[in-house]
């Protein structure tokens, strides 16, 4: 089958850059699939998991919010942030879920309100991906 | 001549001003290296989003969004970014100082300050500048950069402000630091084609048929928000990194001086023992004289 290269790139590294066959990204308007010969698309993305399809394996990373821009060379992603499903840890993510729950609780408001928001968001998306990580092995 | 006690102590107080000032140094290396990891790490991000708005405001209408526009009238608003601590050689004076090389009297008396910085503040309200916001009090610098970029797209879009710079020290290595000033806003206004760009990938000029999603003015708010705020963070790390060797360099001056003193102190030392040794033997050999 034919591949493209994908890069992702977070304001702390370049997460991934590879020929892949397949990438599925949550955008704004809901999720996309990109297969090679794709037309020209610029795109928001927002929090949620993004999957890679290269032959039989399958790997998926938990992003934040950025932008996604398609032209015929290869598909770049900007992200806030993207982690691999190897790198979380369970524990921890249910902890910084409940923290998060408890901060909205006391209802928060204006920059504390965003961030707590987007810790839950995150911690969600992160979770969601370490189960399905489970289901496959 | 000062006794030798008195030499002793001057001896004692040099040793510990300097094993002060290498512990200082150990730290603020550490720290440098950690933040000019941080400044390296976040370049191809910069470099991959600058390339995006270009490449995206090229083919679009600039009436699009209040952050494109050119606004006649407004403020100069500057973001002085400096450190909270002292204790780092001239690297706040030096770019206070550029400051007024690259802006005229007028310009500096008419413009409106936002400080990151306890350092850039006092120098700033001392010399009665109008200052509209300080984010010096939380650390670290870079979970301000929301608020600080909320603050400049509110400002630029409502058209309080005409032109956005960005001064700050950037780091070249931990030998050299270079006051640089950056214009952020307006947007077409600036170079992309910065010189340090490594990647140098072809962007063709056909106007080919992008598809955006969801909509042009949705995207454009948050591309051009990320954009800006991408540029602070760029433009803080590389001041933390500043920072930090600004600090270690100026800690192993300290240090380099107090060895040299406590080499000098020991020299005196030591010739008021000696002559206090050639005074007794000249004390013994008169007394035994005396006597005999």
């Amino acid at each position: 089958m034919s591949t493209f290269l994908l890069e992702i790139v977070t304001p702390v590294q370049v997460a991934f850059t590879s020929l892949v066959e397949m990438v599925t990204v949550p955008s704004a308007d809901g999720t996309l699939g990109i297969l090679p010969r794709h037309i020209s698309l610029f795109s928001q993305l927002v929090e949620g998991e993004l999957k890679i399809k290269t032959g039989k394996d399958e790997l998926y990373l938990a992003i934040g919010g950025g932008f996604i821009e398609v032209t015929k060379e290869k598909v770049m992603i900007l992200v806030t942030r993207a982690v691999n499903a190897l790198q979380l840890n369970e524990q921890e993510i249910v902890e910084a879920k409940q923290r998060a729950e408890i901060a909205l609780k006391n209802k928060p408001s204006g920059a504390s309100l965003v961030s707590v928001q987007t810790l839950l968001q995150q911690s969600i998306t992160d979770l969601k991906i370490l189960r399905r990580r489970k289901l496959h092995h | 001549m000062a006794s030798d006690k008195l030499i002793k102590r001057r001896i004692k107080s040099a040793k510990n001003i300097a094993q002060i000032t290498k512990a200082m140094q150990m730290v603020a290396a550490s720290k440098m290296k950690k933040a000019q990891n941080l400044a390296l790490s976040g370049r191809p991000y910069a470099e991959k989003i600058a390339e995006m708005v270009k490449k995206f405001i090229k083919n679009i209408d600039k009436n699009l969004h209040p952050l494109l526009n050119i606004n006649q009238q407004g403020r100069t608003l500057v973001i002085l970014m400096t450190t909270n601590k002292g204790l780092c050689g001239g690297l706040n004076n030096n770019l206070y100082k550029k400051l007024h090389e690259w802006f005229s009297k007028d310009e500096i008396n008419n413009a409106v300050f936002a400080t990151l910085g306890k350092k850039g503040e006092s120098l700033l309200t001392h010399n009665e500048y109008k200052l509209v916001a300080d984010f010096s009090e939380k650390q670290p610098f870079y979970s301000q950069i929301p608020a600080l970029t909320t603050l400049v797209a509110n400002g630029y879009s409502s058209g309080e402000y005409r032109r956005v710079y960005v001064v700050f020290n950037n780091f070249i290595n931990a030998l050299t630091q270079e006051p640089v000033r950056n214009l952020i806003l307006p947007i077409s206004e600036l170079n992309f084609l910065k010189s340090n760009q490594s990647v140098k990938t072809k962007v063709d000029d056909s106007n080919e048929d992008f598809i955006v999603e969801p909509s042009i003015d949705a995207l454009l708010d948050t591309l051009l928000f990320s954009y800006l705020e991408n540029q602070m963070r760029d433009a803080v790390y590389e001041a933390e990194a500043s920072e930090h060797s600004a600090r270690m360099l100026a800690m192993k001056y300290a240090t380099d001086n107090a060895s040299e003193l406590i080499k000098l102190l020991t020299l005196e030392y030591n010739k008021a023992r000696q002559e206090k040794i050639t005074y007794e033997i000249a004390d013994m050999v008169t007394a035994r004289l005396a006597i005999n």
